[in-house]
């Protein structure tokens, strides 16, 4: 589904990506881990096209999408969920989710949203409860769920998730993780940036740690999780 | 008591103008901080196209009307490429400030050049006919302002609150960086804004010359005006600049007459002032703005 | 060396000098060389100068566009010919009234809407010109109406009458002084601390410089000087009326100092050269404003530094290889400990003490019952996953965010963090998570504002450059090359910290904290982007601060440096407090490495 070789960015002096490759198939979920500024965001931007990488390949089924506008790649089915959460917060929860839809509302369309609510308010029935409120008032648990199922409304092929456990109580990071291994197997492809190695590593196949914009170390899931390198490398020692 | 009917709709229709006028400068606001210091003189503009045209021109009246606006809308799309885009550099640059200024003066200088300085009304098809309410006379044309204003106002509205445009603008007003991530263009949505912003100008301008002499340096003063009522509402809430903008028509039209007219400037602009300190938000804006952790 | 340095730069200085002299001196001269027609010509460019050079402290010092420049000239020129036509007052003491009238009244606009800010002050200043058109067009009885005032005396000194060439002179030492004034101005605290505030409000206020008092004294410079010239204008040319001072005139203003370059000294010169000698070389009777107009535009999308400040950026990296090395010494114990605050008690005891601090965003709920206890002379950390909340109590420490809920306790002394200057007024001193230098200014210069609050020098010895403030500007030179020093920075200092690679960023910054002479430091992730030798140097300035009785709080990502250099550790997971302890106990602690790394099976294998 995704295959990344040889990316390079850099941001005028800083070089923040220094020859990464990856490869993602369908439904299956790929971790990428290591220190604050190691490039994780730069990677999922790049891919995303909110960065134009300066050197490698990116394709998408096969397809070349190197250097594509967000507005191109979103078109072709990848989807980003931002740190941060990034929520329209003045806006209400359903009308956050129809954001996600990034098309014009006809009377087709109109049917295929609110079937599409149904199912993201059967998966998260506590943004159903919320769906008339506006999105500042939720918790941060409940932001994370409104942009993770914001970015599954246009039916990605591809779901990019940058830290999706931040600041976030671990009940409610054991819920979206749930999610996410749900919507992989439903057929996602799905790369996963996140802080929290051992639990991303617990539902992904393979797993990348990136240490100063280059992959230190890469392998299955169980491999890295016995490899004393990789807390050594994630904690940012030198 | 005729009296006093009589200004409160002239003030009324003043107001609407002024109203119109601010909800320019609010639409583009919102959407990214910045808006268009030559407002008014677009209003002037439409204005003298609409009189260009309906009367020198002989176009039928909504021709005029059509024509001043769009030729008014498509212009801003060209100042926000120009004298916006560049400049927009977050909350604490000021160069657009100065570029659309720049676009202000040109505007009303070439306006000068080739218009001179002659000022007419075009006549609105609701002729020059009285209403009479209360031994009072209004003429239909300065009254028909209101619903007009009112319906622009409902349609604005629902454009803001249904259509999907009225959401993208929301959303870029909210969070610009979500709406590129979600791979929307947030160029093409604040070009979007100012066109509309554009055309409520068109519309205020050919509107106004049905009732009022339109001259090449009424645009300045116009558009501080409108400036003024956004500040008192707080730039970010349309229907508060609307009732602000009543509000003032109206309280103008009664300095004016029971005052003066030279005291009306000071007291309008030293409401401003007042309301900057006391509510840098505004007047009606309960709301507080959202920090990010 | 250093004598040598200094030494060049006393010849710099002094060829600075022997320049402007010899230009004055020249121009001085002009009276006898053209005619009447250009010498008023050149009368009115040292009009232009005088105004807009107040008008550069305002826009290229303080960030503030003012687009009503012409209506406090208009208060000068009114108020002090009406008094001298009306009552046969002197100009002298006219020209003086106009000046604080003007004073006055800009105070009037300024004082409520500095708060507000940069676009509505400028919105605010364009209505008060447009405003005060029209009240002189109206008020006949004070202004004599459209036609205005006519026959105003020309100034006197004895039985001397001046005339236009007596006026020329007079004017070219007024604006030869105002350029002095200004260049002084650049070179002190309130310069600095208004082109910081520009720049940065947070990380300004963070230095406890606060927004209001230097933008209010920018606006108050300009205003003095737009009534002065008007004044002068007013009895150089016998007649005014309200056309004088429209809108149009408040443009041409701007367009001066942003043409000529906004925030230099010599800019408005320039500026206001082109601006009178252009539309006579053009002869352009029609579309003037046009014109102007267009030079705007273009001066903004070609020349945004204006003329002399694009000429300026060109030479300047050429010229200033003569004059980068730094004075460098090896700091005495007695000359290291005066750069501190004593310390204020004992270590071991409590400095700064929080509790049941709570902070919500919306719905979110950032901060949950924090309460924590920092020991004075000790470095403590904040460790934990992002978003848990490390930034947000830092801000809300600093003054930044208010809280909710919660107590604070600095020193045994009830705290509440009202903002970030009067906080760093009480002696906390903080860096950002990301560079908030002032990029217009040179390392030196961002290291001395935050000297700022200490020296407190006063903004008319500032003005005038007087020798106590010669000596304490010399003094703030050298606390903050010791500082420097003391941080171990080895670039070039008086290079615009624009220039500076990230690492030294960094550093910078905490020599720029550590001016305010905190007793408690809040770094906040100062080792992000740092190289490995870096961190090293910082790990020896924590401790070499420590050592000095300073406390720090540390929000920092590098686990090892956080084991090395912490006395305690705390550690926050989404909003709230999960443990407090030393490094060994707190970093090894499961629960800690399951908010890290978020599974109980590793917590368990690194138990052993």
């Amino acid at each position: 589904m995704l295959s990344i070789k040889g990316l390079e960015v850099r941001y005028g002096a800083i070089h923040a990506l220094k020859g990464v490759d990856v490869e993602l198939k369908e439904g299956e979920i790929a971790a990428v881990i290591g220190s604050n500024g190691a490039g994780k965001t730069t990677l999922l931007q790049a891919v995303l096209g909110l960065v134009r990488p300066n050197a490698g390949v990116i394709e998408l089924g096969g397809k070349p999408i190197t250097r594509m506008s967000a507005n191109k790649t979103s078109n072709l089915g990848v989807s980003l969920v931002p740190e941060g959460r990034e929520v329209f917060g003045t806006l209400t929860v359903t009308e956050n989710l129809r954001m996600g839809l990034k098309k014009k509302i006809g009377s087709v369309t109109k049917r295929q949203f609110e079937k599409e609510l149904e199912l993201v308010f059967e998966r998260f029935p506590r943004l159903h409860e919320r769906r008339n409120q506006l999105a500042f008032t939720l918790s941060g648990g409940e932001q994370q769920m409104l942009v993770l199922s914001r970015a599954m409304i246009s039916k990605p092929r591809l779901l990019l998730l940058d830290e999706p456990s931040l600041g976030l109580a671990p009940i409610i990071v054991n819920e979206i993780f749930a999610t996410i291994n749900e919507l992989a197997y439903e057929g996602t492809a799905i790369l996963l940036v996140e802080q929290m190695a051992h639990k991303a590593l617990s539902i992904a196949k393979r797993g990348y740690v990136v240490d100063n914009g280059s992959i230190a170390l890469q392998g299955s899931s169980t491999a890295l999780l016995n490899d004393d390198r990789m807390i050594k490398a994630y904690l940012g020692a030198h | 008591m005729s009296l006093i009917l009589q200004l409160a709709i002239s003030g009324l229709s003043v107001g609407c103008l002024y109203a119109l006028i601010a909800l320019g400068y609010s639409l583009t606001f919102v959407v990214n901080g910045t808006l268009n210091m030559s407002q008014g003189q677009l209003v002037m503009l439409g204005g003298v196209l609409m009189f260009g045209f309906a009367e020198l021109g002989h176009l039928p009246f909504f021709v005029s009307f059509m024509l001043a606006a769009l030729i008014v809308g498509l212009l801003n799309l060209g100042i926000e490429r120009l004298a916006i885009r560049k400049f927009d550099k977050g909350v604490n640059s000021i160069e657009w400030v100065l570029s659309t200024i720049a676009v202000g003066i040109i505007i009303q200088d070439v306006a000068l050049y080739v218009n001179g300085p002659d000022e007419g009304v075009t006549p609105s098809p609701m002729g020059d006919e009285m209403l009479r309410i209360a031994g009072a006379g209004i003429y239909w044309k300065e009254f028909v302002f209101l619903p007009v204003v009112a319906v622009l106002l409902v349609l604005l509205i629902l454009f803001y609150k249904k259509s999907h445009w009225g959401l993208w603008l929301r959303a870029t007003a909210d969070n610009r960086t979500a709406v590129e991530i979600m791979g929307i263009s947030s160029n093409k949505i604040v070009a979007v804004a100012y066109v509309l912003s554009g055309l409520l100008a068109g519309i205020g301008g050919a509107l106004m010359s049905t009732n009022y002499a339109v001259s090449v340096d009424i645009g300045l003063p116009l558009g501080l005006k409108a400036i003024s009522v956004a500040i008192l509402a707080g730039v970010n809430n349309p229907k508060g600049i609307v009732a602000a903008g009543l509000i003032l028509g109206i309280s103008e039209a009664f300095i004016g007459q029971y005052i003066s007219t030279a005291f009306r400037e000071m007291f309008v602009y030293g409401l401003v002032i007042l309301v900057l300190y006391w509510k840098p938000m505004g007047l009606f804006n309960a709301r507080k703005t959202i920090v990010k952790v | 060396m250093i004598q040598l340095i200094e030494r060049s730069a006393g010849y710099r200085a002094a060829a600075g000098w022997i320049v402007g002299l010899a230009a004055i001196g020249m121009l001085a001269a002009g009276p006898w060389m053209v005619d009447t027609y250009y010498l008023n010509l050149l009368f009115m460019i040292g009009i232009f100068v005088i105004t807009c050079t107040g008008m550069n402290i305002l826009i290229g010092y303080c960030g503030i566009v003012s687009i009503g420049h012409a209506g406090l000239m208009a208060i000068g020129a009114y108020m002090s010919s009406f008094l001298s036509t009306k009552y046969g007052l002197s100009f002298w003491s006219v020209a003086l009234i106009g000046m604080v009238v003007s004073l006055l009244i800009g105070s009037l606009i300024a004082i409520p809407t500095i708060r507000a800010g940069g676009v509505y002050l400028s919105m605010i200043t364009i209505a008060f010109g447009v405003v005060i058109h029209e009240v002189l067009i109206r008020w006949d009885a004070f202004s004599g109406g459209p036609l205005g005032i006519s026959g105003i005396a020309k100034p006197q000194i004895g039985s001397y009458t001046f005339d236009l060439k007596g006026m020329y002179i007079f004017v070219l030492v007024i604006s030869a002084t105002a350029l002095l004034l200004a260049r002084n101005l650049r070179r002190s605290s309130w310069g600095r601390s208004m082109i910081a505030t520009k720049e940065n409000e947070i990380a300004a206020a963070s230095l406890g410089i606060r927004k209001f008092a230097v933008q209010y004294a920018g606006f108050a410079i300009s205003s003095v000087l737009a009534g002065l010239s008007g004044a002068i204008y007013a009895h150089a040319n016998s007649f005014i009326s309200p056309d004088t001072y429209n809108f149009q005139t408040s443009v041409q203003l701007v367009l001066i100092v942003i043409l000529g370059g906004a925030g230099r000294v010599l800019g408005p010169v320039i500026g206001a050269v082109i601006i009178v000698f252009l539309p006579e070389l053009l002869d352009m009777e029609k579309l003037r404003m046009a014109l102007y107009g267009g030079i705007m535009f273009a001066v903004l999308f070609f020349l945004p530094k204006g003329i002399v400040g694009t000429l300026d950026g060109w030479l300047s990296p050429r010229l200033r290889r003569y004059a980068s090395a730094n004075p460098r010494q090896v700091l005495s114990p007695e000359e290291a400990k005066a750069l501190f605050a004593s310390p204020v008690r004992a270590s071991g005891q409590p400095i700064l003490m929080l509790e049941g601090i709570q902070k919500h965003f919306g719905g979110l709920h950032a901060l949950k019952d924090v309460s924590l206890t920092v020991e004075a002379g000790t470095i403590h950390s904040l460790v934990g996953p992002n978003g848990a909340g490390k930034t947000t109590l830092l801000n809300v420490i600093s003054g930044l965010y208010s809280s909710d809920q919660g107590h604070y306790t600095l020193r045994g002394q009830p705290l509440i963090p009202r903002s970030l200057s009067a906080v760093a007024e009480l002696g906390i001193a903080r860096t950002f998570q990301h560079s908030r230098l002032f990029k217009e200014l040179t390392v030196l210069e961002n290291v001395m504002t935050g000297l700022a609050k200490r020296a407190q020098s006063g903004l008319g010895a500032s003005l005038l450059r007087l020798p106590g403030q010669h000596r304490s500007e010399r003094l703030m030179v050298e606390t903050s090359h010791a500082l420097l020093d003391l941080i171990g920075y080895e670039g070039d200092r008086h290079m615009p910290a624009s220039q500076l690679p990230y690492g030294h960023q960094r550093m910078v910054e905490i020599a720029r904290a550590l001016a305010t002479a905190p007793s408690l430091l809040l770094l906040d992730e100062p080792a992000a982007g740092m190289t490995a030798l870096e961190i090293e140097q910082l790990e020896q300035l924590l401790r070499k601060l420590v050592g000095h009785g300073l406390t720090v709080i540390l929000i920092e990502h590098h686990m090892d440096f956080v084991q090395r250099v912490s006395d305690t550790v705390t550690v926050l997971d989404f909003g709230k407090i999960i443990g407090t302890g030393s490094p060994e106990q707190m970093l090894s602690d499961p629960r800690v490495i399951q908010a890290y790394l978020g599974s109980e099976e590793v917590a368990a294998s690194a138990e052993h």
